[in-house]
């Protein structure tokens, strides 16, 4: 066997794919020789303002176009670019040193430029320090256009297959230049959450990791990947192992709610507002799980006020659909800088989720006022993550109360919440009917419930196979905690991964669980499958007891496939 | 001339999306806009120049302008600095 290599970075942009890769080298201007053509100041002079003013157009159409496809604020970008092309202290500085001779417009431009760039890495705060891409982007363009050349990178990309990217770093203009819908995914060594090439990721709902760099130079040498853009690692992958995160491409076909459809609320997964264009997009009926990590993953933690209108954002645009927050899941294998974990042997059965929020109740308390705050904005709904016990939901919700006191008394106006949890460990979901009563609705991680009821770490290659969502115990424990929501008259929803396959979307319904929420890109299938299927009372039941009956995870596909005919 | 005082008061500073603003803002003068910080003094027209001096919430900066719409200029400058602190409410 070979030994597993793993390399680790930010998450910054959810999903999970698979494929072969693509480097993209970091671009190297070749050095010039001092003014190798002789030519005159004057015509040096004439060759940089020529290629400023097609830069100039480049950026106005790039911008153009960003708004249009994506909206105001990362149309900015390409704003402040233009900034950089009229300022003073860039292209002036670098017209002032042409105008004293010796050097080419190449030259002028990259010592203007590499002293700009210096001088933003070396200030202290990191947004400031990654705004020294944004120099570099508008430096590469110039030098291109200097060139008379359209060389960007969407050129140099092969004409065919879908890669996922390894760079060093990417600039905005790279990234908008790439044909997104044949990327699979982004591996970048530089950059934070706030990277530009991050946000762009996001917007574009391809799966993404940063700051990888540890091990960069042998990564940089894979030939085939996968990723996982919310946990944040990069491992090998046996050749021709092609996997999508499947954002963009699908075309809507399904119209009316007919068959199983009607049944069931299909939502959204997101990561951050930046993901609401993807809930529009694939017509998501609200957002199933909001995660709400990516707020706390940076250097600093978020403020309330920052954490009320990141959530009043989501919120506003989903109404009158429904919002779930679930409060912060962090711990296991999340990092988060600021939080200054500390190392555990075991994280996943270690302090997380809930278990970091009922240990650091500030930081708890905080989040949970802004919750009620935004909720104000339209229906909202929060869910606690990885709850074991009872003892644990009390905590919870007793803190969840005292917030909504701190609120009150502060003055803000206070919004409703349906409050649920996730249930994800196997002692919850086997006590389902206990916690039934003191919850408005259950939300059923299959990730986690897959690896805790198998003792599968998720993230190990070596153990794929074991890790089973279709595994009969699995299957049988959501039909379990479905049922004794149904009693209580507490809903039920599934929220992870299982929840956005097609293949199991009919079982789902068959057991009684009210909404699938699954990474937008997957909306598509799933209403697909369930519109051309329709089920009545007696065939659910016996598509449940087949399906229990089955002794292992092969048996259970098998007899899936039968009722709904995968592509 | 006019020489002003002031504090940077927004949450996250002169970043990049406030710094364009500001850019933009003192572009429409003709007057000289510039922003003086301890030593430092850069041009208030180049967003460069104001990253340089890496402005986050709490700096003091002195605001100095000169030509013959300086009042105006000014004005309009603290404004979006209040604009740009409202928006943090």
């Amino acid at each position: 066997m070979m030994e597993e290599m793993i390399w680790r970075g930010l998450g910054v942009s959810g999903g999970r794919s698979a494929g072969k890769t693509w480097y993209l080298e970091e671009y190297e201007a070749e050095v010039q020789e001092e003014n190798p053509k002789n030519s005159s100041v004057d015509e040096e002079i004439e060759r940089l303002q020529q290629a400023i003013i097609l830069t100039e157009q480049n950026l106005t159409q790039l911008e153009a176009k960003v708004k249009a496809e994506r909206g105001e604020a990362l149309a900015q970008i390409f704003g402040a670019h233009k900034l950089l092309l009229s300022d003073p202290a860039f292209i002036g500085e670098a017209l002032l040193r042409l105008q004293k001779g010796h050097l080419s417009a190449e030259q002028a431009l990259q010592e203007v430029a590499g002293e700009a760039i210096r001088m933003l890495r070396s200030l202290d705060d990191p947004y400031f320090q990654e705004r020294a891409v944004d120099v570099q982007d508008v430096l590469v363009q110039l030098l291109q256009n200097l060139r008379g050349s359209q060389g960007n990178s969407s050129d140099l990309f092969p004409e065919t297959g879908n890669y996922v990217i390894l760079a060093d770093e990417l600039t905005p203009a790279q990234t908008i230049a790439l044909p997104k819908e044949r990327v699979l995914g982004f591996v970048v060594r530089k950059g934070g959450k706030t990277s530009h090439a991050a946000i762009l990721a996001r917007t574009y709902g391809i799966p993404a990791l940063v700051g990888v760099a540890e091990g960069w130079e042998e990564l940089k040498n894979q030939s085939w990947v996968e990723i996982d853009g919310e946990a944040g690692w990069v491992r090998q992958t046996p050749e021709g192992h092609t996997l999508s995160a499947n954002m963009e491409g699908m075309e809507e076909e399904t119209s009316l709610a007919s068959g199983l459809l009607g049944e069931l609320i299909l939502a959204a997964n997101v990561g951050s507002p930046d993901d609401l264009a993807f809930v529009k997009k694939f017509k998501a009926q609200g957002v199933g799980l909001y995660r709400t990590e990516f707020l706390f993953m940076g250097d600093t933690l978020p403020t309330e006020e920052e954490q009320v209108q990141a959530y009043q954002q989501v919120i506003s645009s989903c109404a009158p659909d429904l919002t779930v927050i679930r409060t912060l899941d962090i711990g296991g294998d999340k990092r988060a800088p600021a939080l200054q974990l500390p190392q555990e042997k075991n994280p996943f059965l270690g302090v997380r989720a809930l278990r970091l929020t009922l240990r650091r109740p500030e930081l708890f308390r905080q989040q949970l006022r802004a919750i009620w705050r935004a909720a104000a904005a339209g229906p909202t709904a929060i869910m606690f993550p990885m709850i074991a016990t009872l003892e644990e939901l009390f905590q919870a919700k007793e803190i969840l109360n005292l917030s909504r006191e701190e609120v009150v008394q502060a003055g803000y106006p206070v919004g409703e919440l349906e409050v649920g949890m996730m249930i994800e460990i196997p002692s919850a979901a086997w006590m389902a009917n206990k916690f039934a009563s003191e919850v408005d609705f259950f939300s059923i991680g299959t990730n986690d419930l897959t690896q805790y009821m198998l003792a599968v770490d998720r993230e190990n290659n070596e153990l794929a196979e074991l890790y089973q969502p279709y595994h009969p115990a699995v299957l049988g424990m959501i039909a379990r905690v479905s049922q004794a929501g149904l009693q209580a008259g507490v809903w039920t929803g599934v929220c992870g991964e299982a929840g956005g396959d097609a293949l199991l979307a009919p079982f789902f319904a068959a057991v009684g669980i009210k909404e699938l929420s699954m990474a937008p890109g997957s909306l598509p299938k799933v209403r697909h499958a369930l519109a051309s299927l329709d089920l009545k009372l007696d065939e659910k039941i016996s598509l449940v007891d087949s399906v229990l009956a089955c002794a292992t995870a092969s048996e259970v596909k098998e007899v899936l496939g039968k009722v709904t005919p995968i592509a | 001339m006019i020489a002003r005082e002031l504090t940077i008061n927004n949450k996250s500073g002169l970043h990049a999306r406030p710094a364009s603003l500001w850019v933009q803002a003192a572009s429409r003068f003709q007057s000289k806009v510039r922003i003086k910080r301890g030593e430092a003094i850069v041009d208030g027209k180049s967003i460069l120049g104001i990253l340089s001096l890496g402005l986050s919430s709490g700096s003091v900066i002195e605001l100095l302008v000169e030509g013959d719409d300086e009042a105006e200029a000014a004005l309009s400058l603290e404004e979006l600095m209040h604009d740009l602190e409202n928006q943090d409410r």
